[in-house]
């Protein structure tokens, strides 16, 4: 083979083939997955001409793609204060809030015993986000707050039984649902169609509300797609979406 | 240099470059001060220690095991000698979270051995064992395909006339095979330990994420990432020094990268 032959791959590489079509991308929360991908498919309906793509991913991720150069239309974050330092930094336009996530705690099916947040202490195995995502911070604050009602002893037993924290929602979920957890603190909307977990409703009066809000990132080469798209998730369509997997829609 | 040496060589050096820039942008990105603070920060320096600490029970399995796997895979002849190789070969392919997965359904609670294990009171998810199963896993590939290349360039007859001069097998192939085969051994091996202190996905999966029992400096890393990008930066950086100091010294213990033949 001619040396000259082997620049062939990188050569083809560089080529982009057939026309350009519009394309809309999508920065969403890992946690919106099943509720966005839904959506996606009632996009193309009403834009068969556009190409979508969604991104999913931790919110703090995203953040800092964006800050390095990635190019997107919208972002949907878990966190309204990664939003407004983005916002803050000229990225992104005005985000207001479409939803609120409930925080639950995830245990296996067949342990009827753990009914209640107290409990938690009979768990052995617990896993919670890491402090530096949302989900993980989110768990931190409630445990906070239910220490003061069940007492330093429960919160220190608790802390004990904390086997791993992991860097997102989804993974939290899935060491429940591969049986490696006892119990977990998630999104209600990560256990939509995870086999094999129950939830756990927690009392209502304590911890924080996650919210989620969207906005379109200053520089959008498509902003009438962005708004299409973002109408779309605060329409009735996406608020349905969004109930259905456990997210409350924050109304206009 | 003939012309097409020259060729070759420019060519060459483009894949050179690109390897090592991303890592000299890394080292451009990180001031001296941040590097000081990370190497300062007591959860980086638990995460540095048990990195050290679990690559290196790893590193000592990976030679009491693979040795002897790699010797007789190199003295093997028949059919079964490709399936070996094959079986060695296939966590390379394999991403390293599929074999925490994969790890999870053999050895988790839930998995194939899991109730055996319970049984014994074993457990090993989210512990420090689990740590150094996965970096086994991912490291010990690499030692085995360098050692069994290693054992295969060594003429039987030289071990013959150690026999006739009355050593035993043993001590045949403790001063005859082991010097020979050293060179290809120690890099083998310095390869997989390398290979094992950046492991990442499987630890992740199989061992979870606890600073100061299963949370290594790969992990302590994407966890900076998440809050702090100059730390997750200055951390990388230590990790590609320890690396670095190691791969080199290896190096020139084993006869440094001077050509053999």
């Amino acid at each position: 083979m001619s040396p000259r032959l082997l620049w062939l791959p990188l050569v083809t590489l560089g080529c982009t083939s057939a026309p350009e079509r519009p394309t809309l991308r999508v920065l969403a929360a890992a946690s919106l997955t099943g509720a966005f991908t839904e959506l996606e498919g009632h996009f193309i309906a009403s834009h068969p001409e556009v190409d979508i793509e969604l991104v999913f991913a931790g919110t703090q991720i995203l953040a800092t793609q964006l800050r390095h150069g990635l190019r997107a239309d919208t972002l949907a974050a878990a966190d309204p204060d990664i939003a407004d330092s983005l916002v803050a930094d000229g990225l992104l336009g005005p985000a207001e809030p479409f939803a609120t996530g409930t925080l639950v705690l995830a245990v296996p099916a067949g342990t009827p015993a753990l009914h209640d947040l107290a409990d938690l202490t009979t768990a052995e195995r617990i896993v919670l986000g890491t402090p530096e995502v949302p989900v993980g911070r989110y768990a931190d604050a409630l445990l906070d707050a239910a220490a003061v009602r069940f007492g330093p002893e429960w919160r220190s037993t608790v802390q004990d039984n904390l086997v791993s924290r992991e860097p997102d929602a989804r993974k939290v979920a899935a060491k429940v649902a591969m049986g490696e957890a006892d119990a977990a603190i998630v999104y209600a909307s990560d256990l939509h169609g995870l086999g094999g977990v129950r939830a756990v409703a927690l009392p209502a009066d304590l911890g924080p509300r996650p919210t989620y809000v969207q906005g379109l990132l200053r520089d959008t080469p498509a902003p009438r797609l962005a708004e299409a798209w973002d109408q779309l998730v605060r329409s009735d369509t996406g608020q349905r979406s969004l109930r259905e997997r456990g997210l409350r829609p924050v109304g206009p | 240099m003939t012309r097409t040496g020259r060729a070759t060589a420019a060519t060459g050096a483009m894949l050179l470059i690109v390897l090592a820039l991303p890592v000299f942008g890394l080292v451009a990105g990180t001031t001296p001060a941040e590097l000081w603070a990370t190497m300062l920060d007591p959860e980086t320096q638990a995460a540095l220690a048990l990195s050290l600490r679990t690559t290196l029970v790893s590193l000592a399995l990976m030679l009491a095991l693979g040795t002897p796997l790699a010797w007789s895979i190199s003295r093997w002849v028949g059919p079964g000698r490709r399936v070996a190789l094959t079986l060695v070969e296939l966590p390379i392919v394999l991403p390293p979270a599929v074999l925490g997965v994969a790890l999870l359904e053999t050895f988790g609670r839930a998995g194939a051995l899991g109730p055996a294990l319970g049984n014994l009171g074993i457990s090993l998810p989210f512990s420090t064992a689990a740590v150094v199963l996965a970096q086994v896993l991912v490291g010990a590939p690499l030692y085995v395909l360098a050692a069994t290349a290693a054992f295969e360039a060594i003429d039987d007859d030289l071990l013959l006339v150690g026999r006739t001069l009355g050593a035993g097998p043993i001590r045949a192939w403790w001063t005859i095979a082991l010097p020979i085969a050293a060179p290809g051994l120690v890099s083998g091996a310095a390869l997989a330990w390398a290979r094992a202190l950046g492991e990442f996905g499987a630890t992740l999966m199989f061992a979870g994420n606890l600073p100061g029992r299963t949370q290594t400096l790969p992990l302590a890393i994407y966890g900076a990432l998440e809050r702090d990008m100059g730390q997750a930066r200055s951390a990388a950086v230590l990790l590609v020094a320890v690396a670095l100091v190691l791969l080199l010294s290896v190096r020139t213990l084993s006869g440094g990268g001077a050509r053999v033949r």
